[in-house]
């Protein structure tokens, strides 16, 4: 097994070193499926995540660096990783499956939830949909409104039925616009993050002096505030808020 | 008027909900004064008009070993108004002795920050507490009034710290009562107290005469040794009056149906309850001050598991005594396990006036490796009041087969989805690698920020200002005729100086400076919107210096209006140099005066 991961390392490297390209990183996508399928994540994990490391991104490639390690047993990372891969792409199907499936290892549960409608409505409609594909829908009505209105104006057309695709266009291309600007602040804006450590101690001060306010187990998300010293704010989906550790936790 | 109204209410409905989306906290402690070997017993009751209130953030608490002892939630509605309230209990049982202040606990809801009252917990040397004097027996009062009394019994007076007592308070009442009793319950500082049963109504004879009684049990269980006082209990209600009306009036029958009510209040004695410590002989290192009788067993959902799959052990604990203050069993560090606290679950029984019950602590074992791995027993002390002494309780151990993880044998995971959540529920295993990288790139900048998303939805916006004012300009050409000749001017000089151009190689300077002349003259016109019919070279040179243009070029211009009429009114021909040099003064006088801007 560590053989492997030395051989694999060393082809990285030397690929890495001649500068990959394309087909450079199609023959290391399939040497890390076949490590995979060999059981041997380790390599896997090598193998994909230096490609990511080179620039690469890629739902598919967050995905199978989550079931590494699911496989090797780290769940915290796997759920982070299918987060990120959800990201990309949140509507397939496999993605959202591994994730749920992961999820129910949660040692921890946020208690005392509040679902906020307005959010929870944004958030269904906004879900299938990628941050880049929102924009374009916004772009691609935002020019037909306005080509419909310079057409408008240039021709003199004032019709009842020009009108109301005019404001047709207009009602569409404001809510479209909304939706993007909400998934830009819900996802984009706010810095994300996910305990990847089997326990994580949250503080009532950036110390381990501090009061202990609870303790949260691995792929409990949180929005994450400031940083002082080694630890970050946090702020958990139930609102409680507190200290955490920086090693214990990764940025989504 | 209507529009102040709506600005009234504008202004008003935010203040008026934010009002309603008000939240309070309140701590309170059953006895702010306790020995160092008894028990508090602290809740934090959350109010607010919403179902999910927050969870409060407990205060530091270092001077004492706090557990939880779960929940309980009550929701009301009054005038329409949802209230709900979510109390969060704990026991503490003090580290040490002295004055300890708990800090206000909070919560935050939509930003704000609401925080309890504080309070004082006093822990004293054990046993030296007892010093509230006897001052009444433990028996019921009789007769405060022939028509109505109230009564208050215990059926123990000498109990151990956190054994049950029952109080049992019956309102005896033998006229009509004409309100409903308000009762107040006694003081019960020192104890826990938990209603047994609803009230209970029957009729009872005391002394030969006929009472409806109204009974009402509790339970209580003494937080401290010492004499514990269990406060008065009274009842309040209104009664038909007793004095009668000096006239004598022969239609009597209607005092009976406007008889006038008075106030009646009757009260019971305090009573006095000796409460002994938990004797010292026998006590274990590790008692956690449970009194009552239990039996703890232990189960696992599962024995033969796989690497880093989980197994739920149930630790159960039941029988008779306060079930609320069973703390989570201890479980030391395990080498071989992650533990995780899944969850509790707590049924009071109240079965024949004695409280008891069941209480279930889940925790969850991941074993991290392979092989026959042992989850060693729980060990729980409770002392039993009945047999005055302690007895420990002890799991048997489980043994569980683990086996290196292999794909597809997560048949027999518990399934617990995440509210909201969905899950196949017959899913055994991850969903396999995917090997299309279909959507494989370089890492690009948010596509917000890239300068070609920002050119896309630019060029629109220009093609829509230039469409805008191109029509703006064609209205007014349309309408305004004065700007559409300014607008023309230059166009129709040129026009001109072109026909005047054409006319330069020819023989006939009348016509060329004709042409000249027209089109300075037009130009001029055009430009203010006046008519160049009678315009003369004086007029338009007066017209030039009223319009600011420079004296040179008010020159130049006179100068070749006058070589105009030099050439039209002369019969000697003009030399060509000189028409050219004309030509190219007219061309120049119009460049400047477009530059004088004279519209």
């Amino acid at each position: 097994m560590g053989k492997r991961i030395i051989i694999s390392t060393v082809l990285l490297m030397l690929i890495f070193a001649a500068g990959a390209n394309a087909a450079d990183v199609d023959s290391l996508l399939s040497e890390a499926g076949q490590q995979f399928e060999n059981k041997d994540y380790d390599s896997a994990l090598a193998i994909y995540t230096g490609i990511i490391d080179l620039g690469y991104e890629s739902a598919a490639l967050h995905f199978n660096i989550g079931n590494c390690y699911f496989k090797k047993g780290e769940l915290g990372y796997a759920i982070l990783y299918y987060l990120r891969a959800k990201r990309l792409n949140p509507n397939d199907d496999d993605i959202n499956a591994n994730l749920e499936f992961a999820r129910q290892f949660m040692p921890t549960r946020m208690e005392g939830l509040e679902i906020n409608p307005v959010s929870q409505f944004f958030g269904m409609l906004t879900s299938p949909f990628t941050l880049e594909k929102l924009a374009w829908i916004s772009s691609i009505l935002f020019i037909i409104l306005l080509l419909l209105v310079c057409g408008m104006i240039y021709f003199q057309i004032n019709g009842l039925g020009a009108k109301l695709i005019v404001y047709m266009m207009l009602a569409l291309f404001i809510v479209s616009a909304g939706l993007t600007t909400w998934k830009y602040r819900n996802e984009y804006m706010t810095k994300k993050g996910v305990i990847v450590a089997d326990e994580a101690r949250v503080y009532s001060a950036p110390s381990a002096d501090g009061d202990l306010e609870f303790v949260g187990g691995f792929g409990v998300t949180f929005e994450v505030g400031r940083s002082v010293n080694d630890y970050y704010l946090v702020i958990f989906e139930n609102k409680r808020k507190g200290w955490i550790k920086k090693e214990l936790v990764e940025i989504i | 008027m209507l529009k102040r109204l709506c600005l009234v209410i504008m202004l008003l409905v935010p203040s008026m909900v934010a009002a309603q989306d008000e939240i309070s906290v309140e701590m309170t402690v059953s006895d702010d004064v306790i020995a160092i070997d008894e028990q508090a017993y602290l809740t934090v009751k959350v109010v607010g008009p919403q179902q999910n209130l927050p969870q409060p953030q407990m205060p530091s608490m270092a001077m004492f070993d706090a557990y939880s002892q779960g929940t309980s939630t009550n929701i009301s509605i009054v005038n329409g108004r949802v209230e709900s309230s979510v109390s969060y209990n704990y026991v503490l049982r003090p580290r040490k002795e002295g004055t300890f202040v708990v800090k206000p606990a909070a919560v935050v809801h939509n930003h704000k920050r609401y925080a309890s009252n504080e309070i004082t917990i006093t822990v004293t040397a054990s046993g030296d507490k007892n010093s509230i004097p006897e001052e009444t027996q433990a028996t019921t009062d009789k007769g405060q009034s022939r028509d109505l009394f109230l009564t208050a019994e215990v059926d123990k007076k000498s109990v151990y710290v956190n054994q049950q007592i029952t109080l049992t308070i019956k309102f005896h009442h033998a006229v009509k009562l004409m309100s409903q009793p308000d009762y107040t319950p006694p003081q019960t500082t020192g104890f826990w107290a938990d209603m047994l049963e609803d009230q209970k109504t029957y009729y009872q004879v005391v002394n030969g005469r006929r009472y409806k009684v109204i009974e009402i049990k509790t339970a209580l269980f003494p937080t401290r040794s010492g004499e514990l006082d269990v406060g008065a209990a009274m009842v309040e209600v209104q009664v038909p009056s007793k004095r009668k009306s000096r006239r004598v009036d022969p239609f009597t029958f209607f005092d009976d149906m406007f008889v006038q009510g008075e106030k009646a209040t009757v009260r019971t004695r305090p009573i006095t309850i000796n409460v002994k410590p938990l004797p010292a002989e026998g006590k274990p290192l590790e008692f956690s001050g449970t009194v009552g009788k239990y039996t703890l067993t232990s189960t696992a959902d599962k024995t033969t598991v796989d690497v880093n799959q989980p197994v739920t052990v149930t630790y159960k604990f039941s029988g008779t005594g306060n079930i609320t203050t069973v703390a989570e069993p201890q479980i030391g560090e395990l080498k071989d396990f992650r533990i995780y606290r899944a969850s509790s679950d707590e049924k009071v029984s109240k079965v024949g006036g004695i409280i008891g019950g069941t209480k279930i602590f889940e925790e969850v074992y991941i074993p991290k490796r392979a092989g026959q791995l042992t989850i060693p027993p729980v060990e729980f002390n409770y002392f039993n009041p009945a047999t005055k002494k302690y007895y420990t309780e002890t799991t048997r151990p489980i043994v569980l087969t683990v086996n290196a993880a292999e794909e597809g044998e997560y048949a027999e995971m518990r399934y617990r989805p995440v509210a909201g959540r969905v899950v196949d529920p017959n899913a055994k295993d991850i969903r396999f690698i995917k090997t299309n990288f279909s959507d494989l790139s370089m890492k690009k900048t948010l596509i917000l920020f890239r300068p070609a998303y920002f050119i896309i939805n630019l060029v629109p916006v220009l093609l829509l200002a230039f469409v805008w004012i191109s029509s703006r300009r064609k209205e007014k050409l349309q309408s305004d005729i004065g700007y559409a000749r300014s607008r023309g001017a230059k166009k129709m000089a040129r026009k001109r100086l072109g026909a005047a151009r054409k006319l330069a190689g020819s023989d006939r300077p009348n016509e060329f400076y004709a042409e000249i002349r027209l089109a300075i003259f037009s130009y001029v016109a055009d430009k203010l919107n006046i008519s160049p019919h009678g315009m003369t070279g004086d007029s338009l040179l007066d017209i030039l210096k009223t319009s600011g243009v420079g004296e040179e070029l008010i020159e130049k211009a006179a100068q070749l209006l006058k070589n105009a009429d030099f050439a039209q009114y002369s019969s000697a021909g003009v030399p060509r140099e000189k028409i050219m040099e004309s030509l190219k003064d007219a061309e120049d006088i119009l460049v400047r005066l477009e530059g004088a801007n004279l519209g």
